[in-house]
């Protein structure tokens, strides 16, 4: 992922913004280092064997992050402004929300590609040095960096017929998303799979009474908003109860996917969106 | 494992995904109640999302838990914890008492303290009875103790001793927990569901009454293989009795087994419930019924020690056999250990974590022969 800048938001609003390819003396705050950037350790866990049974699952995680910036103060003092004052404004982010969460956004010329969300647990400030500096450490619940606009498939992306592919060429890790179908028959299940056949795994929801035409089914695998539900005629019914529970819930992986649904002609799309996942920056 | 609560406890539908926990535990066993705990901020929202009597689940299993307790930690270092506990679901009959199945709303005059008897039968079909007879809708006669779309079963097949059985006033829970001791069976709960390949019903949650399935053949634990950890056995002699002396208020009856002499090891079992309603020493027919139930009494406490003490197989993060896959709770599996030969073992916990280094789970297998 290539980086130009860093920005420390809070509630969306910019705190601090620090340039990584020049400084000026423009630049009210310098970073020396951010530390915890890359994926450091990364845990194998198995959690299934393939339908047939040959091949073991692995679900790949990191520990929650900790960053480490360690930045430069650099008043403009032909404007009156002083180290205290610009540490300050960092104080201030401490916890200028009721959430206290901050963002940091990465950014790559003019657009954002990647954030990562935490709260500043640490603060530290060299008061008596020369260059006066700050330290600030991070800690992030999601380890994972990702993408802040969603990247969304119309109807007219995504094919009537299968395999439906959805490519994604700029996450690094893999990563759930979303999607809403409109359901246009009758249908005992819906199954999302790998393969046409013989598949390795499979997703299948069988709902207490079959999906009808009219119903709506939302579905997403994103990180801490899994949810499974179909409105039919006003109504909303969960339906994480019908999952199969055999199923291995639908990812996208570096790269992208491929997928493979039952009775494709019985239902029409709506859209598919994810956010693109980063193992480190 | 995706967790969810049930939007609709009382039709077991609407399974709503529970978000923003960092840890969960969540345990099954084969005949106690299994227990879970999830631990999240305070900040998660998940104490008003998951009220006390809330019916959990998660995505992998059939099992049923209750949220019961709710507990904050608040430490001046740390952001305040919230820590959700239950158990299976079970412990709904721990809310009923033995003998409360009863015409209350116009009781006959003469109704007095008396036994709930269970007819002559084998321990499974009367652990099923027990439970219905306190819980299943029609079969209730207050239709206010009923939990509507449950009902208890049982798989058990074969033949074992059948015999009436005298429950003393309390939890039908303790009284089913020691029913099913008797023949080692274990209960679970088969949430409702219409899984082609999976046990249970689509109009109900089913109370089953199981010994599992013998999979020794095919289900070997190894440490060749690298399927097991570490193990710890341990064999005593220490608690195991031969004979029982079972005593009441006015009546004792002994019960003796084949063993004499050194290898006579006498047990107390309490039998006050039977003969505690009496108020003078009791004779004739009277008397011979109640040393008759205390024959039983005594029998049963006999036939529900187990030789061993204490085992403890932990199964590697990265076996050959998945549990729900391959292997169930209550299943006879093998471990082959390297101390001696094939030994028999039955699967009567499993245990599953998610954290924020992922999900891990293992099972406990408990040897049943020597």
């Amino acid at each position: 992922m290539r980086v130009t800048s860093v920005s420390i938001l809070s509630e969306e609003v910019e705190a601090i913004r620090f340039d990584l390819r020049s400084t000026t003396a423009k630049s009210q705050y310098i970073i020396r280092n951010i530390a915890g950037l890359d994926a450091d350790e990364i845990i194998p866990k198995f959690y299934g064997f393939s339908k047939d049974g040959t091949k073991r699952f692995y679900d790949f995680k990191l520990r929650q992050r900790e960053l480490v910036l360690r930045i430069v103060m650099n008043p403009n003092y032909r404007l009156g402004e002083t180290n205290s004052d610009i540490r300050d404004n960092v104080y201030r982010a401490i916890s200028a929300t009721r959430s206290g969460l901050l963002d940091l956004d990465f950014h790559s010329g003019g657009s954002t590609v990647a954030r990562i969300s935490g709260h500043i647990t640490k603060f530290e400030a060299a008061y008596f040095s020369n260059e006066p500096e700050l330290q600030i450490t991070i800690q992030c619940n999601d380890p994972v960096f990702r993408g802040i606009t969603p990247v969304i498939l119309g109807p007219s992306d995504i094919p009537d017929a299968n395999p439906i592919i959805i490519a994604d060429d700029i996450s690094t890790a893999p990563h759930g998303f979303s999607m809403k179908v409109s359901i246009t028959g009758t249908l005992a299940d819906f199954t999302i799979q790998d393969k046409a056949a013989d598949p390795e795994w499979d997703f299948k929801i069988i709902p207490a009474t079959s999906f009808l035409s009219g119903d709506d089914l939302y579905f997403s695998s994103e990180f801490n908003d899994r949810y499974l539900y179909m409105i039919r005629s006003g109504v909303t019914t969960h339906l994480l109860d019908r999952i199969e529970p055999t199923s291995v819930w639908p990812t996208i992986f570096p790269g992208g996917s491929q997928f493979h649904f039952s009775d494709i002609a019985s239902f029409d799309w709506d859209n598919i969106e994810f956010h693109a996942a980063y193992w480190g920056v | 494992m995706e967790l969810f609560k049930y939007n609709s406890a009382s039709t077991f539908l609407g399974g709503e995904a529970i978000n923003g926990y960092d840890s969960v535990a969540w345990t099954e066993r084969y005949r106690e109640p299994g227990d879970f705990e999830i631990v999240a901020k305070l900040s998660s929202g998940l104490r008003d999302f998951l009220p006390e009597g809330t019916l959990i689940s998660h995505t992998k299993t059939l099992d049923v838990m209750m949220v019961e307790n709710h507990q904050i930690k608040e430490d001046t270092d740390l952001d305040p914890t919230l820590t959700i506990t239950g158990r299976s679901f079970q412990c709904i009959a721990e809310q009923r008492i033995v003998g409360q199945n009863w015409n209350w709303a116009s009781p006959p005059a003469s109704l007095a303290v008396s036994a709930y008897v269970l007819g002559a039968n084998f321990t499974w079909i009367q652990a099923a009875e027990l439970l219905n007879e306190h819980l299943e809708t029609g079969t209730v006669i207050m239709s206010g103790d009923a939990v509507p779309l449950v009902s208890a079963d049982h798989s058990v097949s074969g033949t074992g001793e059948s015999e009436e059985r005298t429950l003393a006033r309390g939890t039908v829970l303790k009284h089913l927990l020691e029913i099913l001791e008797i023949d080692d069976l274990g209960c679970r709960v088969l949430r409702r569901n219409n899984f082609s390949s999976l046990p249970g019903s689509n109009t109900e949650t089913i109370f089953l009454i199981h010994d599992g399935d013998d999979k020794r053949k095919n289900i070997i634990f190894s440490t060749k293989n690298g399927d097991i950890d570490s193990a710890d056995y341990l064999w005593s002699m220490k608690r195991m009795k031969t004979s029982a002396l079972v005593t009441g208020k006015f009546v004792e009856t002994m019960v003796h087994g084949a063993e004499t002499g050194l290898s006579r090891r006498v047990m107390l079992v309490d039998g006050g419930d039977l003969d505690g309603h009496l108020e003078t020493i009791p004779t004739g027919g009277t008397l011979t019924a109640i040393r008759a139930q205390m024959t039983i009494r005594g029998n049963q406490a006999l036939s529900a020690q187990k030789r061993l003490a204490l085992s403890r197989i932990d199964v590697s993060s990265t076996p050959t056999y998945e549990f729900r896959r391959d292997y169930n709770m209550g299943d006879l599996v093998s471990v082959d250990s390297s101390y001696g030969p094939l030994t028999t073992t039955r699967v009567v916990e499993h245990v599953e974590i998610v954290d924020e280094t992922g999900e891990s789970a293992h099972p406990t297998l408990e040897i049943l022969e020597a």
